[in-house]
């Protein structure tokens, strides 16, 4: 049997009591692409590794059931063959280059399958242009965008014609533009090679159009498995991912909540209350304040905490930042947008102090580096939130801490240690630990980044009601967190600043060549005059719908 | 190209040759010879005012502290600045030492910058180094540039959120130095996973024969380099070894007093 | 000193014809004037810096003319450093405390040449007027204990402190090997202890007291005195070595237990004097003069006198014969100046003809004080010694007890009459004196001002010039001039009969850890 197949497969780790995947049963045919989804822990990753083998070569657990690759068991294949069934894409591109050339890179998995050198320089040109890249041989993949990094090494890990490709969190650090070029690459490959894809993401509104089939899993079993073209609003896997604090695509969400067909929910908006002004919903509101005339005009009596004019940045010959003009007052969230390379941690590095540059500061600046685990050095989360005020000398440390930890909803994480935390948490605990010290400038450097969006939101939330006084400045490339969190936004392109703005003016006048990719529900509200918000939000401000509303608040 | 397994010999060459030289003239010029790769590399300018800044200070830091600090006897007063003296003993101690660590260094960071790490695992296999060895070498050297950075980075995220002065509460300010590490070593640890997880999913096999697009073929150039490095290299050690006998009351041999003489004072 | 005034004549007498203006000054130095060469015309001898010595007398207060030059004669002589050489870095000896650094001197039985042979093992040969270097080289791993020219200037002789302890026999062009001849097969062969002991080059093998006789063969005792696993052991013996490098005399017959530093040729050459000490564990060998003198007939080697004396009790509990040790054939004496203080003069026999208590200890309130007796010398009729700083005896020594008073005998040079002992004339100082030369043509004592004695003043570092000629009785009057160095000088000093003289001088601690001064040599006129 062609593709990959699972018969009843899991596996259970060295230490566990229960098995963390069991009685998994899935078959990814030639040419499909299925995305397997799920809470954070419920396994993914484990099932992922146990469908190309890795599990079972490399781990010391016990593998269940059965596990086939084109009908082969891979844990009894040599490697030289196993490399020409599957293929295996991680988090990190960077992190799983191995070569020091394009070249190099690409002929790797041939060589490990013994393929001639004549064999495999004919195939590099190939390789190349089916995933849409355009290199130099010679090039040092270290010098390649996030994007074409990631697309590097989806051609690398199938090189050796593998005809199966399982890809874990291919697009998490990638900006919105960079994953869907490989995504729709990926979709490529699967029509133009035959090729099986079994891809785990929890970013399932940027991967939606390309699915075949959905899988969720949850507590280590698969709880369903749909095809994409039949989950219409009103099908009960909505209502499961939600249940899973999993994100539903925007529009489809909000139609599902309706009970309206997907097309018909530009048309509800458009007609429902709370067009143009103030929407019911709490947070809604703040934000649609926040981004109105009246607080913008209050904002210009606030004290100034970024200035700069003309402000220009460059390493050697390379022009990183190009006269940029800012002005950042006490009270903004602001949101610096821009693709991978924009410029916009250079300007963060600046604000921070870590580079030089001409431009005046006022306040106490902490930053949140884009890797969080970089900021936690304390044995436990308590010192880590104590750190900024015991070492300010600060008279209620206690206090500061337990303020920074309910705000970031960090109470009972107190006493463990930063590092055994999920990825949400510690980012969270960086956050909190930044926010303890009273900054009068809070910079975090895109905080979705390998993140649950769910994560992201709670915390932005808590970080606009904590920061009411001080400035938030933060990097990112999801566009909806910019529109729902920030009351200004500047987009950087190629080092210039080419807009600045309230988020709805700004990106509702976005030019199409800039890598920033406006979410189809959050398009649509700013085409229907209102404030972009969470199809939750949306639906109980117009709960008009046959259907109750879902899901978590 | 010089083939990746003369760049190991080089590197371990320096290796060996940073233990046995003791003169802080002889580790100078090795120093400099390290140097000579890195710039046959064309190493970007910004990396190179790095390098000397980052060279400069640990040298100097070294000096200065050895020098300030050095309390075997004899020693003999350099600068004498009211009730801080300069000790010539320890400003030799010191730059032997930090000449020592920055010549391994520059050879490592040569190494990992100039060589990608699947051919340094094919120099190293083909040398018979152990398959974990090697991957472990491997990982290390690639994360060298990157660790650098990560150490960089956490250390400015600790500045802006404050720093215990050393005076007021050393305790407090070493462990945190020590805690310093701690994400750096979770993040290496998960860097090298991924990279072993890629090699792996890519069909590396450490036991199996391999196809290689490009051998690793030593030319007349590498047969040069090894030869002359490498004669330079046991020289210095047998001349080492000899002169630890001589003075360890081994072996004496008159007619060697050229070469003990020549140990003592040059090497 | 005809010819010189002749050519004096004839330089005045070409002085109008000379179109140029005078350049420099006229510097009286000893029996004559040191100028540019451009004002001294054809005449004198050339010396660094291009400047001429012409050799001329000349009295105070005389309005002397050389050359284009002329100018009234100071009351003393100045004394000139000609050339320095350097002999590099030996501060980390210097701040270990101990001993200063060995160093050997020579000048070529010519006065042409000077041979230095310094701590760190460099042989070096120098033109004696103009420093210039011809010939170099190092000894690897060693000490240059002596340098010595052969009597016809022909060969150098080197000794070495070194695991091998060579005596080489050099060519002094190319410093090139003619023979050597390993001391260590002798005394055995022992290996430096680790390099930071304080007296870890002093266990070592060496060759001591290098002596050219006149027949071409070579006196040399070769030495060691080091510990084996823990126990100290002696071997010494003379030797006469034949040119070529043949043991031709050899006392004892087996090396002894027992050290015999600093022999004393006559100057007649028919005896060698040697001081016996015993610096090793259990107990001193009875048929030696340990503490004493031991006579030996040249070039035989045999055995011609001995003598000892008693300890000074209670304050010493032996008596100790370092470098003030003498013979005189003409005089018939040997002179025997002891570490206590005590001055014996004997006959070749060995029996005492005279003894004086120089510095022999004394009351100062209730602490004994004394001076040691550090050099001695025969010479015409006259015995010589040089006396130490006031030191408090052995057996009264405390921790923090300092000599209430200075000894009357203290940093003095002492000339007596060797037949019979009576005190000539003396000179004391303030500074801690050390070594005595007689220049070959016996005219002038050396004594270098060396480690700082009672007070602070550092300008009496360098060298005392005393003139031995029939002359005043007086001390004071006898000091013709002073040669001044940076830093202390030490006991190795050598001169030549046109009145040169070589000085070593080696660093000084600050006290706060620095040093002061350089390890070098300096040759002054």
């Amino acid at each position: 049997m062609k593709g990959l197949s699972l018969v009843e497969a899991g596996y259970r780790y060295p230490s566990a009591t229960a098995p963390a995947v069991q009685g998994v049963s899935l078959q990814v045919a030639p040419g499909e692409v299925v995305l397997l989804t799920g809470p954070t822990g419920c396994g993914k990753s484990t099932l992922l590794r146990l469908a190309c083998g890795l599990l079972q070569r490399h781990g010391q657990g016990g593998v269940l059931g059965r596990v086939g690759l084109d009908g082969q068991d891979p844990a009894t294949l040599a490697p030289r063959v196993r490399v020409g069934r599957v293929g295996f894409v991680g988090q990190e591109p960077a992190d799983q280059l191995v070569a020091g050339t394009v070249a190099d890179e690409l002929a790797f998995a041939m060589e490990s399958a013994g393929q001639s050198g004549a064999e495999i320089d004919a195939a590099l040109g190939p390789l190349l242009a089916s995933v849409g890249l355009d290199l130099a041989f010679d090039r040092d993949p270290r010098t390649l965008s996030g994007g074409q990094t990631q697309r590097l090494v989806v051609a690398a890990a199938l090189s050796a014609g593998a005809g199966v490709l399982v890809a874990d969190e291919p697009i998490a650090q990638l900006d919105p533009r960079g994953a869907t070029d490989l995504l729709a690459g990926l979709r490529t490959l699967a029509r133009d090679r035959q090729l099986a894809v079994l891809l785990v993401e929890h970013r399932l509104e940027a991967c939606w159009p390309f699915l075949d089939r959905v899988v969720v899993m949850d507590a280590g079993r698969l709880v369903a498995d749909e095809a994409r073209r039949d989950i219409v609003p009103g099908h009960p896997l909505l209502g499961t991912l939600r249940g899973l604090g999993l994100t539903v695509p925007g529009v489809l969400d909000l139609a599902d909540r309706w009970g309206l067909a997907e097309a018909e929910v530009a048309g509800r908006l458009r007609t429902a209350p709370g067009r143009g002004e103030v929407t019911g919903e709490k947070a809604v509101a703040a934000e649609a304040a926040a981004a109105g005339r009246g607080e913008e005009a209050a904002a210009a009596d606030r004290p100034v905490r970024v200035r700069a004019e003309g402000l220009r940045f460059s390493y050697g010959d390379d022009v990183v930042l190009g006269g940029i003009d800012l002005c950042l007052r006490a009270g903004e969230r602001v949101a610096l947008l821009g693709g991978n390379g924009a410029g916009k941690s250079t300007l963060l590095g600046l604000i921070e102090g870590r580079l030089r540059g001409r431009l005046s500061v006022h306040g106490r600046v902490v930053g949140v580096p884009q890797d969080p685990d970089l900021a936690l050095f304390q044995p436990s989360v308590r010192d880590e939130l104590a750190h900024g005020p015991l070492e300010a000398g600060h008279a209620d440390v206690a206090g500061t801490v337990a303020w920074a930890a309910g705000a970031l909803s960090l109470d009972p994480l107190l006493d463990r240690p930063p590092h055994a935390l999920s990825r949400g948490q510690r980012l969270r605990v960086a956050v909190a630990g930044a926010l303890s010290c009273r900054p009068d400038l809070l910079l975090l450097d895109e905080p979705t980044s390998g993140q649950d969006h769910d994560q992201v939101e709670r915390m932005m939330r808590a970080l606009t009601a904590a920061l009411v006084e001080g400035l938030l400045l933060f990097a990112t490339h999801d566009v909806d967190l910019a529109l729902r969190h920030a009351t200004r936004v500047l987009v950087l392109h190629r080092g210039r600043l080419v807009a600045d703005g309230p988020p709805r003016t700004v990106l509702a006048s976005l030019p199409a060549s800039l890598p920033i990719v406006v979410p189809p529900l959050a398009a649509l509200c700013l085409d229907a005059g209102r404030a972009p918000a969470t199809a939750a939000e949306l639906a109980a401000a117009v709960s008009r719908g046959p259907r109750p509303a879902g899901g978590p608040p | 190209m010089i083939d990746p397994r003369t760049r190991l010999f080089l590197v371990t060459a320096v290796g060996v040759l940073a233990i046995c030289l003791e003169q802080p003239g002889a580790l100078g010029a090795l120093v400099l010879a390290t140097l000579l790769p890195l710039a046959v590399l064309r190493v970007p300018g910004v990396w190179w005012r790095r390098g000397v800044i980052g060279v400069l200070t640990i040298v100097w830091s070294t000096v200065l502290s050895q020098g300030l600090f050095y309390a075997e006897q004899p020693r003999v007063a350099l600068v004498e600045l009211g009730p801080l003296v300069l000790w010539r003993e320890g400003v030799r101690w010191g730059l032997v030492q930090s000449l020592r660590f920055v010549a391994v260094s520059l050879a490592g960071l040569g190494l990992a910058v100039s060589t990608s790490p699947d051919r340094l695992y094919a120099a190293m296999l083909r040398l018979r180094v152990p398959f974990g060895l090697a991957l472990m070498a491997t990982t290390a050297l690639r994360m060298v540039p990157a660790v650098g950075q990560e150490l960089w980075t956490v250390r400015r995220a600790r500045a802006a959120r404050g720093r215990p002065a050393w005076r007021r509460a050393p305790w407090r300010w070493l462990a945190l130095e020590v805690g310093l590490l701690r994400p750096v070593v979770a993040r290496a640890w998960r860097r090298a996973h991924a990279l072993a997880e890629s090699l792996d999913a890519r069909g590396f096999d450490p036991l199996a024969p391999r196809a290689v697009r490009r051998p690793l073929r030593m030319g007349a150039l590498d047969g040069g380099i090894v030869v002359g490095v490498g004669l330079v290299t046991a020289t210095v050690v047998a001349l080492r070894v000899l002169y630890l006998l001589y003075v360890g009351e081994v072996l004496y041999v008159p007619a060697l007093r050229g070469v003990y003489g020549f140990v003592r004072g040059w090497l | 000193m005809l010819l010189s005034l002749l050519l004096l004549a004839c330089a005045d007498d070409a002085a109008p014809t000379s179109a140029a203006a005078p350049t420099g000054e006229l510097v009286f130095v000893r029996d004559g004037v040191l100028l540019p060469r451009a004002d001294a015309g054809p005449q004198g001898q050339p010396t660094s810096g291009d400047r001429v010595l012409v050799e001329t007398p000349w009295t105070p207060g005389a309005d002397v003319a050389v050359g284009r030059l002329h100018d009234i004669a100071p009351v003393k002589p100045e004394c000139v450093p000609l050339f320095t050489v350097d002999l590099g870095d030996v501060s980390r000896l210097v701040a270990m405390g101990g001993e200063a650094p060995d160093t050997a001197l020579a000048f070529s039985p010519d006065g042409r040449w000077l041979a230095v042979g310094s701590y760190r093992g460099e042989v070096l040969v120098v033109d004696a007027w103009s420093g210039a270097v011809v010939a170099r080289q190092t000894l690897s791993e060693a000490t240059v204990k002596q340098v010595a020219w052969a009597p016809d200037g022909s060969w150098l002789a080197v000794s070495e402190q070194s695991p091998d302890a060579f005596v080489r026999v050099l060519d002094p062009g190319t410093l090139g090997e003619r023979w050597s001849l390993r001391l260590a097969d002798i005394v055995e062969q022992s290996l430096p202890p680790d390099g930071e002991d304080l007296y870890g080059i002093y266990t070592l093998p060496a060759g001591f007291g290098l002596s050219p006789l006149a027949d071409g063969s070579l006196l040399v005792v070769a030495g060691h005195s080091w510990a084996v696993d823990g126990v100290r052991r002696n071997r010494f013996q003379v030797l006469r070595l034949t040119d070529g490098g043949a043991i031709a005399a050899r006392w004892p017959d087996a090396p002894a237990s027992a050290t015999f530093l600093n022999p004393a040729v006559s100057e007649d050459e028919r005896f060698v004097a040697l001081s016996v000490g015993f610096s090793a564990d259990g107990d001193p060998p009875a048929d030696l003069p340990v503490g004493g003198m031991q006579l030996l007939s040249l070039p035989d080697l045999k055995p011609v006198a001995a003598a000892t004396a008693e300890p000074l009790e209670p304050w010493f509990h032996e008596a100790r014969l370092w470098a003030g040790l003498a013979v005189s054939g003409a005089s018939q004496r040997v002179l025997m100046g002891f570490g206590d203080g005590r001055l014996q003069l004997r006959d070749l026999a060995g029996q005492l003809v005279a003894a004086r208590d120089t510095g022999a200890p004394i009351l100062a309130g209730e602490v004994p004080i004394h001076v040691g007796i550090g050099w001695g010398a025969l010479h015409a009729g006259q015995a010589l010694v040089v006396t130490s700083p006031t030191r408090i005896p052995w057996g009264a020594a405390a921790p923090d007890l300092r000599p209430p008073s200075a000894h009357p005998a203290e940093n003095s040079l002492q000339v007596l009459d060797a037949a019979d002992g009576a005190l000539a004339w003396s000179w004391s100082g303030d500074h801690s004196l050390q070594g005595l030369t007689i220049s070959p043509d016996g005219d002038e004592a050396i004594v270098a001002a060396g480690a700082r004695s009672a007070d602070e003043r550092r300008d009496l570092f360098g060298a005392l010039v005393f003139d031995l000629g029939p002359g005043p009785a007086g001390g004071a009057e006898r000091l013709r001039t002073t040669c001044s160095t940076e830093g202390p000088a030490l006991f190795t000093h050598a001169a030549t009969a046109d009145g040169r003289i070589a000085l070593v001088e080696a660093p000084e601690p600050t006290g706060t850890g620095g040093q002061r001064g350089a390890y070098r040599v300096t040759v002054f006129r």
